[in-house]
């Protein structure tokens, strides 16, 4: 039903007061519920009801990661995360899609260190067609030979061919791989002998004897009632628990020293740059501080790094801070893409505004501004059924709570400019060991590196990508 | 209050099943309403979360560039940042983001988007941004600002241009079109144009189409209908109405003849672009061509995915689809492979689209593609952002926001005929123009290509 109102045009808007910036009531963080915890046969069950989302979210994460080889390659490891989802012992490949696509079902498989998944949304009215098929993904894949020659064969065009002529996926590369110990997951060297090799049959003993041995947690978003939902979990999923331990990550130790790398990338009239350094752990004190310190310096458009280099300099179309955390290794890292001709002055210039960070802190608008998009994100972090279920994900990836990640939102109101002086000053200062990268045309930077003083490693787009450097 | 119109859409049951958009819409439903001043405004409560998603759309882009202004509308989508008349230099991200907000923007051949969510206490702030960039945003407009910003836009096409494949569809576009028809330039301009833009030409091209009457302002999030209405009108209302603007000019050239062309680049493998003029938004064959698309690329068990990648291991990448705009429209079918010859690629995809004519597609197929279509557009609009950029969509293109329905009873009422008669209109081997993209020094291009220059 459409109603049409009409109401007479008046003369004047009532007068706003433009000379000042309009009083803002600062968000406050909201409550958010904790998930309901049940258990359906051998299964922990956590269910979020929530009304008015389109679709429910039904992820199945196994405590069983890229690390738990048990003898297998990595490659077999990477294969069985890409492929879960292909096929069933009674759906082909073909009758996989056709089921997705028909009922608007969207199934994916996914592979972490620790961790591994099958993740659903389906309609309600479809959750009965839905489950069967999560269920014969995790019952009885099949990884059909065929997908496995693909996956083979795309890996390998990656590494061998495309990721060469990519400035972004060479300086990806090289920085992971300075970075990480070839014996840390993250720094896995590729194995292309490993990769073209995978068999079917490798992936499904790997997948029987590791991956469906694993202790496993079902966790279920959307707007359906407990009592409808419990006997079709039951059906479907309640025998995918099995006792035992969760895979522990992998102990890190960061680099000792600094280092200088640049990647050969002859022609390209652009340079992409990236630097990487210790942060505080996942569980470190220092942690909620240095969030704070990472929207100051590249988490926000006006961060440091892009008034300078983007607002002030014109050089790059973005500058940014990443800070990327786990139980065991964290880091900083920044980036951004210069023409050739402003390389070594805009290394300077990111490094200038670390140190100064690092000396001085963050001032109390940057303070300000964190705090309140960062409590902006928590309130909105079940804006989506595919949102809320990533934080219900990510408690128990981390072993949280609701009660303890709302603290940590909440203790961003007492941030202080000293705090942050004391945490970058700690984490940024310029005697930390600092990796950086720089992708370009020797011939166009390599004198301009060394005028400013850097000394750097070249290596080739082939050693980068590969990481054998 | 200088509010001339409203529409209520309610949310009455009859309306939730004739639109799912407005399922989740609060108790005032999605209302239209007309400032005084021209300026549309559309509001939806939902109160799931704290924030507010803002959505402004105006009605220019590179479609209404002149020559010598290539560009232009893009270099807004900088400039609008920059400052306005109560706005300092660099105080309206600084402002935003200090209450929490986050925003950006964006440009396509026939408008401009600028968005924003903020925490609902940031409301008349969000508000006092958006308003005095419309209203008073010439003041900020400096000579400083405007170098700054051209350095910035030309960093940016460089940036995009040098990634792998980033020049493939800007190529295709010039390649389609004349060059006397704005879509044949780039979205973000040409080198000289960008570096050759000056004050007074860049003043005018916002007086010209900065108006409210040529703007959609879109909120929806967590606010009360009426008091939001009331701010909208505060902050907007006072800002002069500068009457329609002109209608955009007819120009003499449209589709160029087909014609094949290449470029080189830093990739390692090979792809070909087929593509064929079709038709433009809101024509009536639009939605034949839309499930055309999923029919032929639509995953496994699709007729080109299938025969290309699925079945034969032809390329590594590859798709087809329509893609329309205000004025022209094309149908792009394109394939990559490693060491493939393209005419080999090109004559798969040319042989499948063949296929349709001759073996139409089966109530199956059809089915399929309009689930695949409705579903594709459904689950994207679960957050405030895409919501209030749909409704925004609804009202440019449809005169309405609550367009979803009549949207999926075109999709429903096409036949299979509908397919069959769009692939003789439009997809012909004569009409169909190619772009290759090959390697630096690779000779793989499809016979007789022209190197394409980009403007």
């Amino acid at each position: 039903m459409i109603t049409v109102l009409l109401a007479a045009a008046l003369a004047h808007a009532d007068e706003v007061d433009r000379s000042a910036p309009p009083v803002v009531v600062p968000p406050t963080a909201f409550e958010h519920p904790a998930a309901e915890v049940h258990t359906v046969g051998g299964s922990t069950v956590w269910f979020v009801r929530e009304k008015g989302i389109r679709k429910l979210q039904i992820h199945v994460i196994l405590n069983r990661g890229a690390i738990d080889l048990d003898g297998h390659s990595t490659a077999n490891s990477e294969a069985t995360g890409w492929l879960w989802d292909a096929a069933t012992a009674t759906q082909t490949a073909d009758q996989v899609t056709e089921t997705e696509e028909l009922y608007d079902l969207d199934v994916s498989s996914w592979l972490g260190n620790t961790t591994s998944g099958l993740d659903m949304e389906v309609p309600p009215e479809e959750l009965d067609r839905g489950l069967a098929l999560l269920s014969g993904m995790l019952h009885e894949p099949t990884f059909p030979k065929d997908e496995v020659k693909r996956w083979s064969r795309e890996k390998l065009q990656w590494y061998t061919a495309d990721a060469l002529t990519s400035p972004r996926d060479l300086a990806g590369s090289a920085l992971t791989f300075a970075w990480f110990p070839a014996d840390h997951p993250f720094g896995v060297r590729p194995d292309l002998k490993a990769i073209k090799g995978v068999k079917s049959a490798a992936l499904l003993e790997r997948e029987a004897r590791v991956i469906a041995e694993a202790p496993s947690l079902v966790v279920v978003v959307g707007d359906i009632e407990w009592a409808t939902l419990e006997p079709k979990l039951a059906t479907a999923l309640g025998d995918v628990g099995k006792p035992g331990a969760r895979t522990q990550d992998p102990a890190f130790t960061p680099p000792s020293a600094s280092r200088w790398l640049a990647v050969d990338m002859p022609g390209n009239p652009q340079a992409t740059i990236r630097m990487r350094t210790g942060a505080p752990l996942r569980d470190d004190p220092d942690r909620v501080v240095a969030e704070v310190v990472d929207f100051a310096i590249g988490g926000s458009f006006l961060s440091r790094l892009n008034s300078n280099l983007r607002e002030d300099k014109g050089w790059t179309y973005g500058a940014w801070s990443s800070y990327s955390y786990d139980r065991t290794r964290a880091h900083w890292t920044f980036g951004l893409d210069v023409k050739v001709e402003h390389v070594a002055e805009t290394v300077t210039e990111l490094a200038k505004e670390v140190d100064k960070l690092a000396a001085e802190g963050a001032r109390i608008d940057e303070i300000t501004g964190a705090r309140n998009t960062m409590v902006s994100w928590w309130n909105s972090s079940l804006e989506t059924g595919a949102g809320s279920i990533k934080f219900y994900d990510q408690l128990h990836f981390d072993e949280s709570t609701v009660g303890a990640e709302r603290d940590r939102v909440v203790a961003l109101d007492h941030v202080t400019p000293d705090d942050t002086k004391r945490v970058a000053g700690k984490w940024l200062a310029p005697a930390n060991p600092r990796v950086w990268v720089i992708v370009g045309d020797k011939n166009a930077i390599g004198q301009q590196l060394e005028a400013a003083g850097l000394k750097v490693e070249w290596v080739s787009a082939e050693d980068a990508i590969l990481g054998t450097f | 209050m200088s509010i001339l119109l409203a529409i209520a859409f309610s949310a009455t049951p009859s309306a939730l099943a004739a639109d799912p958009l407005l399922m989740d819409a609060g108790p005032q439903g999605t209302s239209v309403h007309k400032l005084a001043n021209g300026l549309t405004v559309i509001l939806q409560e939902d109160h799931r979360t704290d924030t507010v998603a803002l959505h402004i759309r105006y009605g220019v882009g590179a479609h209404d560039e002149k020559l010598g202004e290539h560009g232009c509308a893009h270099l807004f989508e900088h400039l609008m940042f920059e400052g306005s008349a109560h706005v300092g230099m660099n105080k309206f991200d600084e402002w935003l983001t200090a209450a929490g907000g986050e925003n950006n923007a964006f440009t396509s051949d026939d408008q401009t988007a600028y968005h924003m969510t903020f925490p609902s206490g940031a409301k008349d702030l969000a508000l006092f941004l958006d308003s005095d960039r419309l209203g008073w945003l010439l003041d900020g407009v400096t000579q400083g600002n405007l170098d700054n910003q051209r350095m910035v836009v030309l960093q940016e096409r460089a940036e995009g241009y040098e990634q792998p494949n980033g020049r493939d569809w800007d190529a295709l576009q010039t390649l389609m079109y004349d060059p006397t028809n704005p879509y044949h330039v780039p979205v973000i301009g040409t080198v000289a144009e960008v570096q050759g833009f000056q004050i007074p030409a860049v003043h005018g091209f916002f007086k010209a189409h900065y108006r409210p009457g040529n703007a959609v302002l879109v909120l929806v999030g967590n606010f009360e209908t009426a008091a939001m209405l009331a701010s909208v009108d505060s902050w907007f209302g006072s800002i002069p109405d500068a009457g329609p603007i002109e209608p955009r000019a007819v120009w003499k050239e449209g589709v160029v003849a087909a014609h094949d062309g290449f470029l080189e680049d830093s990739v390692e493998q090979r792809t070909v672009y087929l593509a064929w003029p079709s038709v433009p938004l809101g024509h009536k064959d639009a939605p034949a061509l839309d499930l055309l698309g999923y029919v032929l690329s639509g995953g496994r068990g699709t007729r080109l995915d299938d025969a290309m990648y699925f079945d034969k291991n032809l390329a590594t990448d590859e798709g087809a689809f329509p893609y329309a705009m205000d004025a022209e429209g094309m149908f792009i079918v394109y394939a990559t492979a490693p060491k493939k010859p393209l005419t080999k690629l090109a004559s798969v995809a040319e042989s499948v689209i063949a296929d349709v004519i001759t073996t139409p597609p089966t109530a199956a197929e059809l089915d399929r593609a309009k689930r695949q279509y409705k579903a594709d557009l459904l689950d994207p609009l679960e957050t405030l952002e895409s919501r209030a950029e749909w409704l925004a969509d609804c009202q440019f293109y449809d005169g309405r926001p609550d367009c979803l329905a009549d949207r999926w009873k075109k999709i429903d009422a096409v036949t299979s005929d509908d397919l069959v008669r769009v692939t003789q209109t439009y997809l012909t081997p004569e009409r169909r123009t190619s772009l290759s993209i090959v390697p630096k020094g690779d000779t793989g291009m499809m016979p007789g290509a022209d190197v394409v220059e980009l403007p």
